[in-house]
C-alpha cells in the first residue's frame, strides 16, 4: 500500500481483501432486509383490503400466514446470498489491486484490468462510512475508497475537502428517490403474488370440500 | 468516425445511446436467461390449477376471484415489463454527458471515451456476449455489463466485432455461470405444491372449526 498527497490531490494504491468486499455487501444486505419488511407489510395491508372488500376470511388469514412464510424464506435467501466476491468473476485477482487518483481536475479509479476517469460534474454525491468514502457515479452505482489506504488523517481531510468543494449538492436526494423507485414494484409484486397463491389455496380447499 | 477493420487494428464507432437501446439490451438478456418465459410458465401453472379448481367448485364465491385474475394478469404483464422498466430506469440514471462517446475495441479490451468520462475494461472482466436485434450485449459476472448499438458500426465492423468477441471473451466455467444444478427448478416447484397443500390443510382445519 502506498499513498502521498500534495496540496490538492490524493493518490492511493491498495490491495482489496475479501473482508473489504464483505464489508461493502453489508449495506445492500440491510436494504434487502428492509425490502422484506416492506413486502410483508404490503402483503398484510393488501390482504386486509381484500378481506374488507370481499370478506373471504380464509384469504386474509392465509395471506397473513403466507406473509410470515415469505419472511422466513426471505431470511433463508439472504443467508444463502451469493457473496459479492463472485461479481468480480475470475478477474478478482486483477481487480483487487486498486489505484485512486483524485485532484481538482480529475477523478480516476483503476485496477489492473479496468480504469474509470470522470469529470467532477459526473459525481452525483458522496457518503462517508466508518470504513470508506462511497462515491456515487449514478443513483445506484458507487465506488468505495477504503479508509485504511490513507497513510495519515491529513490525507483523509484532503479527500473530504475535495469532495465537499467539488461535488454539487442535491445528489443525495436522487439516490434516495432511486431506492424508493426500486422497492415499490418489488413490494407490490410480492404482495400480488401472495394473494394469487392464497386464492389458489382457497380454490383448492373449496374444490376439496 | 469509422475505420475499416483489419487484423489488430482498433475498431471504432461513435455511439449515442437511447432509451430504446437499454430496453433492447435488457430484454435480450432476459430472453437469454429465460427470465420471462420461466415466470410466465409459473403464472400459467397457477392459472391452470386455479381454472381446474374453479371448474370443480362451480359456482365460485365472487369477489376474491376477481382480485386473483387481476393479480395473474399483472404477473404475466410484469414478467416482461419489468425488464422494459429496468432498461428505462438505467437509461434515466445515466447522465446526459455519458450518453455520447466513442467506443474503441482493441486486442486489450474496450474503451469508451466521451467529453466528460473515459472508461476502459479488459476482456477478462467479461464472461459472455449475446446479440439482439439492435445491439451486441456484453455480459459480466453480474449480468449486462455494456452493450454496443449496431447502428454505430457498419456491417464489416460488426463482423469483425463478432469475431473479436468470440476470440477474446472466454465464457465462465459452467459451474460459475449456472450455479443451479439441473432439476432444482422442479424441486422448487414441488416445494411450492407442498406448501399449497399444507395451506389447504390449514384452511380445512379453520373452516371446520
Amino acid at each position: 500500500m502506498s499513498a502521498y498527497r500534495n496540496e490538492s490531490s490524493v493518490r492511493l494504491s491498495y490491495v482489496l481483501e475479501e473482508a473489504d468486499v464483505e464489508e461493502q455487501s453489508k449495506a445492500p444486505r440491510e436494504e434487502m432486509i428492509h425490502l422484506g419488511r416492506l413486502a410483508i407489510g404490503a402483503t398484510v395491508a393488501l390482504s386486509g383490503i381484500v378481506f374488507v372488500a370481499t370478506l373471504p376470511a380464509a384469504t386474509a388469514l392465509g395471506a397473513l400466514v403466507f406473509a410470515g412464510c415469505f419472511g422466513l424464506w426471505y431470511g433463508a435467501k439472504l443467508k444463502a446470498q451469493r457473496p459479492l466476491l463472485e461479481r468480480y468473476g475470475r478477474s478478482w485477482e486483477d481487480r483487487r489491486h486498486v489505484e485512486v487518483e483524485i485532484s481538482e481536475e480529475l477523478f480516476r479509479l483503476a485496477d489492473r484490468v479496468s480504469e474509470t476517469r470522470l469529470a467532477w460534474d459526473l459525481i452525483l454525491c458522496w457518503r462517508e462510512t466508518q470504513y470508506a468514502f462511497l462515491i456515487f457515479t449514478g443513483p445506484t452505482a458507487s465506488h468505495a475508497i477504503l479508509k485504511r489506504a490513507f497513510s495519515s488523517p491529513e490525507q483523509e481531510t484532503t479527500l473530504r475537502q475535495l469532495l465537499t468543494d467539488r461535488v454539487a449538492p442535491g445528489g443525495e436526494k436522487v439516490v434516495e428517490a432511486a431506492k424508493r423507485a426500486v422497492w415499490m414494484p418489488v413490494v407490490l409484486f410480492h404482495a400480488a403474488a401472495t394473494l394469487v397463491i392464497v386464492s389458489v389455496i382457497e380454490a383448492f380447499a373449496h374444490a376439496v370440500r | 468516425m469509422r475505420h475499416s477493420p483489419r487484423v489488430n487494428e482498433p475498431i471504432r464507432g461513435s455511439v449515442e445511446l437511447t432509451e430504446a437501446d437499454f430496453v433492447d439490451a435488457y430484454l435480450g438478456h432476459a430472453a437469454h436467461t429465460k427470465s420471462i418465459t420461466s415466470l410466465r410458465k409459473v403464472v400459467g401453472v397457477v392459472l391452470l390449477v386455479t381454472t381446474l379448481a374453479v371448474l370443480f367448485a362451480w359456482p365460485p364465491t365472487p369477489g376474491v376471484w376477481v382480485a386473483m385474475v387481476l393479480a395473474l394478469a399483472f404477473a404475466a404483464f410484469w414478467a416482461r415489463h419489468q425488464w422494459v422498466w429496468i432498461g428505462r430506469r438505467t437509461f434515466a440514471y445515466l447522465p446526459e454527458a455519458r450518453r455520447r462517446f466513442e467506443m474503441t475495441f482493441t486486442d486489450d479490451g474496450v474503451r469508451a471515451k466521451g467529453s466528460r468520462a473515459e472508461v476502459f475494461y479488459a476482456w477478462s472482466t467479461l464472461v459472455g456476449w449475446i446479440e439482439t436485434g439492435a445491439a451486441l450485449v456484453l455480459l459480466g459476472p453480474a449480468g449486462v455489463s455494456d452493450f454496443v448499438p449496431k447502428r454505430a458500426f457498419d456491417e464489416e465492423q460488426l463482423e469483425a466485432l463478432r469475431a473479436l468477441f468470440a476470440e477474446k471473451i472466454v465464457p465462465m466455467p459452467a459451474a460459475a455461470v449456472a450455479p443451479q444444478p439441473k432439476g432444482r427448478s422442479w424441486k422448487g416447484f414441488a416445494l411450492w405444491v407442498l406448501l399449497i397443500l399444507m395451506f389447504v390443510a390449514i384452511y380445512q382445519l379453520v373452516v371446520e372449526r
